[in-house]
């Protein structure tokens, strides 16, 4: 991924490109800023095909909602789009009949991935509960300060940090115990 | 904790992705889609209907694997049933599934809930050890389920379809998740064809407020219910029916096209 103010740059270009008429915008977010949704999306849903559905929304929505953009954090813009469809879905999931014993499935190892340690990283992942795994992503992967993450969460920066610690802290300990 | 950072990085940035092309392509016809389903004369005559086959019970079906495809989704195992079931009220088969063991079933059942993916893959909200306490769990009267429709759910969203689904028997290998497809036929209404095709399950939950009717047949009792297209924001009326041991599903733009294609179904059999 870009460094932040690069991305930044070329998010905004982009999102301003869009909000002028011209849709080829969506191809500079799709190169830069497709792993980041993703990778929030995943952080909430465990599930690499609702996250896939949420990318595809998320950039639905960007096409859609471009002008409403107002400057500011164009990757805080983006991650909220990209948060808010997944919570969606959490929402919608929880409007289905109840099934006991429901386990998060995890995406199978893809094999031309390198998989084992994606599989992993991702069981890891799993261990953590929500606040924390999102916490985790949003500050290793997505790189947000612990204030961006605070405002999206809608959490104190003190508590971001204590999610990120607490979370790191399992991950440790999942690693250190070879992973199962 | 610099390898865990590093590991998390590596992770989200080789997660497979489906093509840039392949993305902003279904966003440009999405785009364009939008406007010409808005465009659509809502005429019943104007909705194309694919009717699909439906087998004996006791052909074997054999299972076909698409080479190539990532396994991101967990698939069941459709195994036909090697002794014919005659046709029965939808609460007589439930029973008589219930009641049975099963030689078929081997694994657990695993319905996905993902509906937009150009691969196939059941949709993931639970699991379960047959297909019906997966279809009561969803539906808990057992009045309503969605079996699912066929690959490319923008195409057949478009069109209206009817999906047939056979032997109502699901199979995973618990210990492999090995990749497989429900093996289906159709035939094209326009070309009289026949066609195998893939298909799997969509969203298996219904809202209570989207229930709009019941649709008595000679067959057996359809269900109909309002959904929406969540990307393009179409509005569908989706038909549900067990009969025998069979599940349909059909697609149309609104009611009447629903019913005249349920009409259809019954007239082609008998054809």
């Amino acid at each position: 991924m870009l460094p932040n103010a690069a991305f930044h740059l070329l998010c905004e270009k982009a999102i301003r490109t869009i909000a002028s008429g011209n849709p080829n915008g969506i191809g500079v977010i799709y190169d830069h800023a497709y792993p980041l949704i993703y990778s929030v999306a995943y952080g909430i849903l465990q599930n690499h095909a609702d996250a896939e559905d949420v990318c595809q929304e998320t950039l639905c929505e960007i096409l859609r909602c471009a002008s409403s953009y107002k400057g500011g954090s164009a990757k805080a813009w983006i991650i909220s789009i990209a948060r808010n469809k997944a919570l969606n879905i959490v929402k919608k999931q929880s409007r289905l009949c109840s099934v006991e014993d429901v386990e998060p499935l995890r995406p199978s190892a893809d094999t031309t991935e390198g998989p084992e340690e994606r599989v992993i990283c991702l069981d890891a992942l799993g261990t953590l509960s929500e606040k924390e795994r999102e916490a985790v992503i949003l500050k290793v992967y997505c790189r947000c300060r612990h204030k961006e993450i605070a405002h999206l969460l809608d959490i104190t920066p003190s508590a971001s940090e204590k999610l990120y610690q607490r979370g790191l802290a399992k991950l440790r300990a999942y690693y250190e115990e070879g992973g199962r | 904790m610099k390898k865990i950072k590093k590991h998390i990085r590596n992770t989200f940035d080789r997660t497979p992705h489906k093509s840039k092309e392949r993305v902003l392509a279904q966003l440009g016809v999405k785009v364009r889609e939008e406007k010409k389903i808005l465009s659509l004369p809502r005429r019943p005559a104007a909705v194309l209907i694919c009717i699909l086959l439906l087998f004996s019970m006791g052909t074997a079906i054999t299972l076909a694997a698409t080479g190539g495809a990532v396994l991101e989704t967990l698939k069941a195992l459709l195994i036909p049933r090697e002794e014919t079931v005659s046709p029965a009220s939808r609460e007589e088969t439930l029973s008589a599934e219930e009641s049975n063991s099963s030689p078929y079933f081997q694994g657990k059942v695993i319905l996905s809930s993902s509906a937009w993916k150009d691969e196939l893959g059941p949709l993931i909200t639970g699991e379960f050890a047959s297909l019906q306490e997966a279809l009561r769990a969803v539906s808990p009267d057992g009045t309503l389920y969605c079996p699912g429709w066929d690959g490319d759910g923008e195409e057949v969203y478009g069109q209206g379809h009817l999906v047939i689904l056979l032997n109502a028997r699901l199979l995973v290998d618990p210990a492999t998740l090995e990749e497989s497809y429900y093996p289906c036929a159709q035939i094209n209404y326009h070309t009289q064809r026949i066609e195998t095709v893939q298909i799997h399950f969509g969203q298996s939950f219904v809202p209570a407020d989207d229930y709009v009717e019941q649709y008595e047949t000679e067959e057996g009792c359809f269900y109909l219910r309002r959904w929406t297209h969540p990307a393009t924001g179409q509005r569908y009326i989706i038909a549900n029916a067990v009969l025998g041991n069979n599940l349909y599903e059909i697609t149309a733009y609104d009611l009447d096209a629903a019913k005249k294609m349920i009409d259809s179904l019954f007239s082609l059999k008998q054809e």
